[in-house]
């Protein structure tokens, strides 16, 4: 087809091991492997710290959980973490649905994830 | 438009993720068309894509599958239902029950998407053989939230 994908991936890295991922637009089986590919070349690269932005998420499937799953096990096996922010009412009910809501850290804002990160960084 | 009860509409789509997307605004409109309400509208736009994505993951053999999926949407008075079918080898649906059931305390990345559309629909049922496919087939009520509400 030759619509645009509906997803936009940025990052931003802060220090040498934390990083946030921008998830802007859609998440679905055709757009989440763009996001894929961005999380494992962070992790491979040292950033074992994720923040995961979710505020300019408009849609999100199981697909997309399936990869923050993933990518949050890959991240605390090196001794790292994943953090999401701001999901909205939509993203957080799926969340609730799957359970994951337990699983992955949940912050407001991003301030507050890099902070809780920063700090597990020095630690470790 | 109001709603056509009775009337039916069905999709043949390519076995391709691009096409999704293209499931999801459809019956995205349709329902807009009913009178579900945002959060309904919502719900069956994910559980539709979910079916959808399961088709296209496990129904087609190869990646050049020339296949396609079929997408039924059956307009009721007071319902919307809505059936997937894939062309695929099937599945047990008794092993895709038991990994369901062990939830996600294993951080399991797989049978997120059937926990959804089972959540997400009043109504859910998986039929399977082997050699003709899987059907998912999942209803909507219109106003399902507010008659319970006394």
């Amino acid at each position: 087809m030759g619509t645009a994908m509906n997803l936009e991936v940025t990052t931003r890295c802060i220090g040498d091991h934390v990083a946030i991922v921008d998830l802007h637009g859609e998440m679905d089986v055709y757009t989440t492997p763009r996001a894929k590919e961005t999380m494992l070349e962070l992790l491979e690269k040292g950033y074992y710290h994720l923040v995961v932005n979710l505020q300019g998420t408009d849609y999100l499937d199981s697909t997309a959980l399936g990869l923050l799953v993933g990518t949050l096990k890959r991240a605390r096996e090196r001794g790292g973490d994943l953090h999401l922010v701001a999901p909205g009412a939509r993203i957080r009910r799926l969340l609730e649905i799957t359970r994951l809501d337990k699983v992955f850290p949940i912050d407001a804002s991003e301030q507050e994830a890099t902070n809780k990160l920063s700090q597990k960084g020095t630690e470790s | 438009m109001t709603a056509c009860t009775g009337c039916q509409v069905e999709l043949r789509l390519p076995n391709r993720p691009e096409f999704v997307a293209v499931a999801r605004l459809t019956v995205s409109a349709i329902a807009c068309r009913m009178a579900f309400d945002v959060d309904e509208i919502e719900d069956i736009k994910v559980a539709v894509a979910e079916a959808c994505t399961n088709a296209i993951q496990h129904g087609c053999p190869t990646q050049q599958c020339e296949e396609h999926i079929t997408l039924q949407c059956h307009i009721m008075e007071d319902a919307l239902t809505i059936i997937v079918q894939d062309p695929g080898d099937g599945f047990d649906p008794l092993t895709a029950t038991r990994q369901r059931q062990g939830g996600t305390a294993t951080l399991t990345e797989r049978g997120l998407g059937m926990l959804l559309i089972e959540s997400l629909m009043d109504e859910v049922t998986f039929s399977s053989n082997p050699g003709s496919g899987t059907q998912v087939r999942m209803m909507k009520r219109l106003n399902a939230t507010k008659a319970e509400v006394p």
